[in-house]
């Protein structure tokens, strides 16, 4: 196992400086919006699932239901979806390795491994992955617990959060090179104008109508493929 | 909300929020295995893979906004404030990509905004 570690260290590092800094930087956001030291770790723990779990803490200071964040939560991890594909042909023999193996599979790890020409052993595939999720909660940890010593104006440290959500939608915008999201961002919004709804209600109802534009979206432009094409 | 209705709101049903959010990632990151892979190769499954992350992000800001308006909580003048400095951090983003200088950058400009001009 020792060996194994050794071997996946290096291939996990850039990973897992990156996922210390964004999960101190969740523990510190979470913490300073009310959270405690404590939960931060614990929703790092159970749910490790990077966005997910900021939009957990920003859902739930906004006082939105359980139902509804977990609504919303399930259709930002869509993505998930697509992930194990690559690794059918290496998951691990042991079932024990390869539930962890699902559970610790996010998008960084997702592109560490896929990147690795030849594949890794599979073994080395989980030491990968799990170094990169210890990172993540001890970042969260180290970050929940500065922000608890931290004499900081709150409302201007959970502006973290919201500067956060910015940059992953400059980073979505810039990688996709698409309007759509923003046109189905603004379809969703336009839906809640007739309804007086609550926030988290609100988010899935608007969520609901923008996955129904982007699909209104690929089947119009499918259609007009086929038409072109025939 | 307060500090002390998030507290009040962190307990037994909170630990089974995040069981159930970790049980639909379980769900979703082994699909593969779990899933047939016609539904998989669904043509439309990767556009929603590709572009709905973006707008649910977008549509935290909007549906946010829209509430708080609705409930009389939006004030002009510190929410323009905010969406100025949210463009700014945007922008500083595409030039240095670094998360964290941006959010402290982002944060620095805001305390000191709301400290000194509109405080």
């Amino acid at each position: 196992m020792f060996l194994t570690l050794r071997e996946a260290l290096p291939i996990a590092l850039p990973v897992m400086i990156g996922y210390f800094t964004v999960g101190a930087t969740f523990g510190l956001t979470a913490a300073e919006a009310g959270f405690g030291w404590f939960w931060p770790v614990v929703i790092s723990l159970i749910q490790f699932a990077g966005a997910a779990q900021f939009l957990i803490v920003a859902m739930v200071s906004e006082g939105a239901g359980f139902i509804d964040t977990a609504a919303v939560v399930f259709l930002l991890n869509l993505r998930h979806v697509f992930y194990g594909l690559p690794f059918l042909a290496h998951r691990p023999e042991n079932p024990l390795a390869r539930l962890l193996m699902i559970f610790w599979l996010s998008d960084e790890t997702y592109s560490l491994l896929t990147s690795r020409k030849p594949a890794d052993p599979s073994r080395v595939q989980v030491a990968v992955a799990g170094l990169n999720y210890v990172s993540w909660a001890a970042g969260t940890l180290v970050g929940s617990t500065v922000g608890q010593l931290l004499p900081l104006s709150v409302d201007s440290f959970s502006f973290a959060l919201w500067a956060l959500f910015a940059i992953l939608l400059t980073e979505q915008l810039r990688a996709n090179r698409s309007f759509v999201p923003v046109i189905a961002g603004f379809v969703g919004v336009a839906v809640l104008v007739p309804l007086k709804v609550d926030f988290g209600l609100g988010m899935f109802i608007s969520g609901l109508a923008a996955t129904a534009t982007i699909l209104g979206w690929h089947w119009l432009l499918t259609a007009r493929q086929r038409g072109m094409g025939g | 909300m307060e500090a002390s209705v998030i507290s009040d709101a962190l307990g037994p049903s909170f630990v089974l929020l995040l069981i159930v959010g970790a049980l639909g990632v379980f769900m979703q990151r082994g699909a593969s295995f779990f899933l047939p892979r016609k539904a998989l190769d669904w043509p439309a499954m990767g556009k929603l893979n590709r572009l709905l992350p973006g707008a649910l992000i977008l549509l935290f800001f909007l549906v946010s906004w829209r509430t708080s308006a609705v409930e009389g909580r939006l004030e002009w003048q510190p929410w323009t404030a905010e969406l100025l400095i949210l463009l700014a951090a945007a922008a500083l983003h595409l030039v240095f990509r670094r998360v964290l200088l941006t959010i402290v950058c982002a944060v620095a400009l805001h305390a000191l905004v709301f400290a000194y001009v509109l405080g």
